[in-house]
């Protein structure tokens, strides 16, 4: 559904952003893309879009070159910004305008979207509107329109406490085996419990790009060597409850996935981690 | 093309800018009304409200190109589920026909009021022909708008502003350069001990062609420059990324 093939991008040709970024992603997953700050999640984001064009490589959305922008290929993606554009309309007049566009678009889920964001009826123009809630005003937009894939970039900054568990809980329902979700983010304890694919991108790589499941095959996920004293640490935190620690898991033990963990571990280890996932 | 997209975009156009279209319409109209009234050629219609209808005509496509000029509006703007050249024509109908229509629109009603205005006062006001058009005049003014709504899309910034700079520097530069060119040509051929003010003024420019030919020339070579700034302008669209 998207594919990325040996993707090299720089905004400025002396200075590479992507050098060979290669990526497949597949409906019926939530996608977490993971990344420092200034690592080009958003780019690559535009990229997958077709809002950048790669110096070099192929971006493919829906089986359509994604620079090419086709209507039938932008009917059936959304792309969510961190920096939202609302233009000067109140909701209901921004979904007369922009719901025509998407052929799936429900009216009855994006009511029950905005109820759940505690904005149904809101009387506001959106510009008017605090940043937080223009972003439930959007996400339920995006989440009413059903496109086949819905990108999502920082959904959750803004977002007050309660409002992100809602963002969760709708995010987890809205999910099926036809969408693909992709979720970039550096608050990885947002999505901790949504995502079933992490994507890791670093230094111009795809550090990693497995499956919840596959990452609690091969890492562990412990504290104070609990489980097990074998298997090369490839992280270690030191914390009032404990040293949590991510080692590789040689004996199939269970544990749950720790999304800051894991991240810090492929930061430290990149390597290590990069082949263990080969 | 898909006509439903059109539509769309017709739609998600008007619902956004019917106010801020119906404000334009309603100052013209009042420039207008208050301009026939006060001018001293008797109810003649004043050349001022074309004037800025004309101005109006050429500020518009940076309007209806405003989302590609912040960051944010761009990414909206750039997916919307329509076609470069989708969103190219419907911009281009606004541009083109829709606007123009406003424009005249406004026009005509401001000056009918002011008649109207005349006739309830008692005066005896005979209505005048408007400014006489000539097609070559339109088209020009259609050119301009082709110039403009290129502009709207290549600069980031202060679009109308920057087109309008530009385009004054080629002129100069073109004025320059054929001033250039007349000078020299001019000094190699005036004939010893004559003047060459006098020479210049004392050559024949005109060329043997029909005035019908003259004029098709014109609307041809107008109507080139037409269709190659919006291909241009399909082009920068196509090619703009956020």
């Amino acid at each position: 559904m998207i594919r990325l093939e040996n993707i090299q991008f720089g905004y400025v040709k002396s200075k590479r952003l992507f050098d060979d970024v290669t990526l497949t992603m597949e409906p019926g997953h939530i996608y977490g893309l993971l990344g420092k700050n200034g690592a080009g999640k958003t780019t690559l984001l535009k990229i997958m879009t077709g809002l950048l064009f790669p110096n070099a490589g192929n971006a493919t959305i829906l089986s359509e070159n994604a620079s090419l922008r086709k209507a039938d290929a932008l009917q059936n993606l959304y792309f969510l910004q961190e920096e939202m554009y609302v233009p000067h309309l109140k909701i209901a007049q921004f979904e007369a305008a922009y719901a025509p566009f998407y052929p799936n678009f429900s009216h009855e889920q994006f009511e029950y979207y905005l109820s759940e964001f505690e904005l149904a009826g809101a009387p506001n123009y959106l510009d008017k509107l605090s940043h937080g809630q223009k972003k439930k005003a959007l996400i339920a937009f995006a989440l009413a329109t059903n496109t086949q894939i819905l990108i999502m970039d920082e959904p959750t900054n803004g977002l007050d406490i309660p409002s992100k568990s809602t963002f969760r809980k709708l995010m987890a329902s809205a999910a099926d085996d036809s969408r693909l979700v992709l979720i970039s983010t550096h608050q990885v304890r947002d999505l901790h419990s949504l995502i079933d694919m992490v994507a890791i991108l670093d230094n111009g790589h795809m550090l990693l790009n497995a499956s919840t499941y596959e990452i609690t095959q091969k890492l562990l996920f412990d504290v104070d060597d609990s489980r097990t004293t074998e298997g090369t640490v490839f992280y270690t935190e030191e914390t009032p409850r404990g040293n949590y620690q991510v080692k590789e898991n040689v004996n199939g033990l269970d544990s749950n996935l720790d999304l800051e963990l894991l991240f810090n571990a492929a930061m430290m280890k990149k390597n290590e981690i990069a082949n263990l996932f080969k | 093309m898909n006509i439903k997209n059109i539509k769309n975009l017709f739609n998600a156009y008007f619902i956004e800018n019917w106010k801020t279209d119906l404000f334009q319409f309603g100052i013209l109209a009042a420039i207008v009304l208050f301009g026939t009234l006060t001018s001293n050629s008797g109810g003649t219609y004043s050349n001022i409200p074309v004037a800025i209808s004309s101005i109006m005509l050429m500020i518009y496509p940076e309007r209806l190109f405003r989302n590609l000029h912040g960051a944010s509006s761009k990414i909206h703007y750039l997916s919307i589920p329509a076609s470069t050249g989708e969103k190219l024509l419907v911009n281009m109908l606004l541009a083109n026909i829709y606007m123009v229509a406003v424009v005249v629109l406004a026009c005509v009603v401001g000056y009918g009021l002011a008649h109207l205005y005349w006739i309830m006062r008692g005066f005896d006001v005979a209505f005048h022909h408007g400014p006489h058009i000539y097609p070559s005049g339109v088209l020009f003014i259609y050119m301009l708008l082709s110039v403009f709504f290129f502009g709207s899309i290549y600069f980031r910034k202060r679009t109308t502003l920057s087109t309008f700079g530009v385009g004054l520097l080629i002129g100069v530069i073109f004025s320059v350069l054929f001033s250039l060119i007349l000078w020299v040509n001019g000094m190699m051929l005036v004939p010893k001990g004559a003047a060459f003010h006098d020479y210049v003024w004392s050559l024949d420019y005109s060329v043997d062609i029909s005035e019908k030919v003259e004029e098709t020339l014109l609307y041809v070579l107008m109507g080139v420059m037409i269709v190659y700034f919006y291909a241009l302008s399909f082009l920068r669209l196509r090619e703009t990324e956020a």
